[in-house]
């Protein structure tokens, strides 16, 4: 299994302790924590989207510290980042964005590129219209509008910042499941920030993001019953949360 | 200590050196534009296309129906009464040479570029900044997508070129509708003018004709595409940028435009 991230002493925000951490192909990790902005600093730096407060990254080979801004927009074609806000191009209709970074990269035909963005907009669960303006779409076919687009150019790693934060867990879980389900067929590495219990049992590990020190957990089950106590006050939270969701 | 003299010729300053520096910031800015997309030549760019057809469409043939009702009211208003005036102190040579200078070379592409700059510059910056506000603009970028070879240069190619060819129609469309009125209602014969105004061009004015229209284009699509991007923070600065835009544009256009009549002279 190829390593194709590494983080070294990687700090995203000033108090925190140094990371070291290594992501091979084919990986879920699973993003958690109380503090969201904390979360989303995190998932960002990992990304390579922000530079670290301190330490360095190596996505797919690359030092960040050393890439030239061309060389930091050709690793964005394999490294997909999908943020809460999800922004879309407004000018353009759902399917000419989930079709745009393939148009743009020439990695596909035109027809190539419908194609594919159909079957990934089917995939993901999509109900709109796909000749919407992102302004006339619903939220959950906006998120996945985004997400759709973020896979069209079937990147190696992808970092999901939970943009389905605003939905009700049950219409956010098929489509984090379809994501989850679509990286595991194309062996794509993955990294899904969430507080979905199904999210986290899926995932091959869990990174437990709370000041000063995150912790990976080896699987769902070591998160779930280790001694930590801010871990197990997180979960607490969480499940008084998840009960009132039911 | 400071003092109120000291603010005011530091804010004299400043205004001075920022008018002395932007044109050039905005020659970097579209330089770098150009430059980025030059790297990117060698992968067909269908979005990039995309977005330079729309550009056209909008500036350019979603344009006709203005420019065709602005030529014709400065063919009868402007074209039709140098007409009449050189025909009281001119020679028949004289009055078609103002024709061809004055209409064909100055107000042709002086009044298609303000058009331009009123219709699609402030659409651009608009456009652009409401897309920076929504962060739209780093979303293309986690895509690994130039903004400036999806943005930037396809809309400076799009005005640049819609420049050019409604400043020939507007010139086709005011010199022909002044000429018939002039026909009609002064003198028959002035209808040879038609075939006389473009024998008095020459290739050196076609080439400046060329040249100056496409560099008011550039212009035109540059300004509004630097200022849009300009925007960060707040929707107040959308209208803040696009009258900088406009303003900003009109006044290099008419700079540009009267070097070209020094260089000339």
């Amino acid at each position: 299994m190829k390593t194709l991230l590494h983080a070294f002493g990687l700090v995203p925000v000033e108090g925190m302790q140094p990371l070291d951490f290594e992501l091979s192909t084919g990986v879920s990790v699973c993003l958690v924590g109380h503090d969201h902005g904390l979360r989303s600093a995190y998932i960002h730096t990992l990304a390579g989207a922000h530079y670290p407060w301190s330490g360095d990254l190596k996505l797919l080979g690359h030092r960040l510290s050393t890439l030239d801004d061309r060389r930091w927009l050709l690793l964005r074609r394999e490294v997909g980042l999908v943020t809460r806000e999800a922004p879309l191009v407004s000018s353009l209709d759902a399917m000419r964005n989930v079709m745009l970074p393939a148009l743009y990269h020439g990695v596909a035909t035109r027809s190539e590129s419908a194609q594919r963005a159909h079957d990934l907009l089917e995939r993901l669960g999509f109900e709109g219209a796909v000749d919407r303006l992102p302004a006339f779409l619903g939220e959950r076919d906006r998120n996945i509008v985004a997400l759709a687009r973020a896979l069209m150019l079937a990147p190696r790693l992808l970092f999901v910042d939970d943009p389905l934060h605003d939905l009700q867990a049950s219409q956010a879980r098929p489509i984090a499941q379809a994501v989850m389900d679509w990286c595991r067929d194309a062996a794509s590495t993955l990294v899904y920030a969430s507080d979905d219990p199904a999210v986290m049992r899926r995932a091959d590990c869990i990174l437990f993001i709370a000041p000063p020190v995150p912790r990976l957990f080896a699987s769902w089950q070591a998160f779930h019953t280790a001694g930590d106590e801010d871990v197990q006050a997180y979960l607490s939270e969480f499940r008084t949360e998840a009960r009132a969701f039911d | 200590m400071r003092t109120r003299f000291d603010t005011l010729t530091g804010a004299i300053g400043r205004r001075t050196l920022a008018l002395v520096l932007y044109p050039v910031d905005l020659t970097a800015f579209i330089l770098r534009a150009f430059g980025d997309s030059r790297r990117h030549t060698r992968r067909y760019n269908r979005a990039a296309v995309n977005t330079l057809v729309s550009q056209i469409i909008f500036t350019g043939v979603d344009a006709l129906p203005t420019i065709t009702l602005i030529g014709v009211a400065v063919g009868l208003g402007l074209v039709s009464q140098l007409i009449a005036l050189m025909h009281m102190f001119g020679s028949m040579r004289e009055m078609v040479a103002v024709l061809a200078q004055v209409v064909a070379l100055e107000m042709g592409p002086l009044l298609t570029a303000i058009l331009i700059i009123g219709r699609s510059s402030s659409a651009i910056a608009v456009e652009l900044g409401h897309m920076r506000l929504n962060k739209e603009v780093e979303g293309l970028w986690l895509l690994g997508v130039n903004t400036n070879d999806l943005l930037v240069t396809p809309r400076l190619l799009g005005t640049a070129t819609a420049q050019l060819a409604l400043a020939v129609y507007f010139t086709l469309i005011a010199i022909i509708s002044g000429t018939l009125f002039a026909a009609a209602f002064v003198a028959p014969g002035y209808i040879h003018f038609l075939q006389q105004v473009p024998l008095a061009l020459d290739p050196s004015d076609l080439a400046v004709f060329v040249i100056k229209n496409l560099l008011f284009g550039i212009i035109a699509g540059a300004a509004a595409c630097y200022h849009g991007l300009q925007v960060e923070r707040s929707p107040t600065e959308v209208p803040q940028q696009t009258q900088r835009a406009i303003v900003n544009a009109i006044s290099l256009i008419f700079i540009v435009d009267g070097l070209f009549a020094l260089m000339r002279l």
